[in-house]
């Protein structure tokens, strides 16, 4: 998983949808509190503080609530055909939402789910309450007005099925929304239109980019046979020959191997046996709190989910040579088992 | 009081949070009962009441928010 796209996601879409109406809503609120400071004769002019509440308490329960999205994936998605299957739906709304916000058709615009009006009401008189905690209640209650990625960022926390992948999605995309809101007046005026449709074009890419890893990554933890990872390997294979080099020369062949199981994959991830005589593959977890540590191999129907520090000892015959992919959960990280 | 009811066409929003501005724009208008702008549909429903409030600024309200409304029949 690239924490790294979906930070700037909200980045770029985070200076739109999000600050369009939140960032509204927050002049609404630091406005309704200098009135009465100057009432009372005691403003200082200050809307860092206000902004700063809003923003903590966004991302608090953006996080909050990201890992209860996670952990009601990891719950209906025990099986583990269900949770390729929601992968794949995350992966389509996500690429639903992109289409819409690239203009491709008007149809995409019923991709995005709006709040209900009561919910919207009672936000919008939140904004005006002069309470000293009313900026960071805001913050907090716009988890109920959530813009289109909003939900799609939510739909890929559910297909992670792991508590803790599932809060670091939403708290790094709002964290990602977070620096736009202390320029929200200079932006919105200095960079106009233009700016605007540059930036949602940006935040497409990415969603878009987002939601074909997630389909690929169903694809590849369904052991379906056309992926990413099977369409390069096939590249490789072709070019290795065509050099005449040996092609499986990098790893020594061994009927044992060890696979160390780390947050960001599996080390190594390749490895070569010989077939028909039994393999035995000794996986070791470390910090495995990726999903890295629900370890598949599809084709075999091993399934183990480790936790951390732990090791899973299991043994097959292959019987025949080719490729053998393992790969965790959601397809992200993967390997491949080469049997000659 | 009369009340009435006025369906506009709205072009430019580009995501529900748009359409929850202009609602919210629309109901700080004195003689607005209430506003529902739909971002699918493109398509806003006002509730106003007719002695307080025209039409004329019931779009321009909207104008101001930043999107091109005109009634749609």
């Amino acid at each position: 998983m690239n924490l790294w796209v979906i930070f700037l996601t909200g980045l770029t879409i985070g200076g739109l949808t999000c600050l369009a109406v939140q960032g509204g809503l927050l002049a609404s609120v630091i406005a309704s509190r200098e009135e009465e400071e100057i009432e009372e004769g005691v403003n200082k002019k200050n809307p860092v503080f206000p902004t700063l509440a809003f923003l903590t308490t966004k991302l608090i329960v953006y996080t909050a609530f990201g890992f209860l999205l996670g952990a009601f994936g990891s719950v209906i998605g025990i099986s583990q055909n269900t949770q390729i299957i929601m992968q794949f739906a995350a992966g389509i709304y996500m690429i639903l939402i992109a289409l819409n916000l690239l203009n491709v058709h008007p149809i995409f615009r019923y991709a995005v789910i709006q709040p209900p009006k009561f919910l919207t009401r009672k936000i919008r008189n939140k904004s005006k309450s002069k309470d000293l905690f009313a900026p960071a209640l805001l913050g907090a209650m716009t988890i109920f007005i959530p813009c289109g990625t909003t939900l799609a960022m939510e739909a890929l926390a559910i297909s992670s099925a792991n508590p803790f992948m599932g809060a670091a999605i939403m708290g790094t995309f709002v964290l990602g929304t977070t620096p736009l809101f202390f320029g929200v007046g200079w932006l919105t005026s200095t960079l106009g239109d233009n700016f605007r449709t540059k930036f949602l074009k940006i935040a497409a890419v990415l969603l878009l980019y987002l939601g074909l890893t997630s389909i690929n990554g169903a694809f590849i933890a369904f052991g379906f046979p056309i992926n990413s990872q099977t369409i390069a390997s096939s590249f490789k294979t072709s070019t290795v020959q065509q050099n005449g080099e040996k092609l499986y020369s990098e790893a020594p062949v061994s009927q044992g191997a060890e696979i160390f199981v780390n947050a960001n994959g599996y080390s190594p991830n390749y490895i070569t046996v010989k077939k028909g005589s039994p393999v035995t593959i000794k996986l070791t977890a470390k910090n495995a709190y990726s999903c890295a540590s629900a370890f598949r191999i599809p084709s075999l129907g091993i399934s183990r989910n480790l936790q951390p520090n732990e090791t899973y000892t299991f043994s097959f015959t292959p019987e025949e040579a080719g490729r053998i992919t393992f790969t965790c959960s959601m397809g992200m990280y993967t390997g491949t088992i080469e049997v000659i | 009081m009369k009340i009435k009811n006025l369906k506009l066409k709205i072009s430019g929003m580009h995501c529900s949070s748009c359409a929850m501005n202009i609602d919210f724009d629309l109901e700080d208008l004195d003689g607005i009962t209430s506003a529902k702008t739909s971002y699918a549909k493109e398509v806003c429903e006002v509730d106003f009441d007719e002695e307080k409030v025209k039409v004329e600024d019931i779009i321009s309200s909207v104008e101001k928010t930043g999107y091109k409304a005109s009634p749609s029949l």
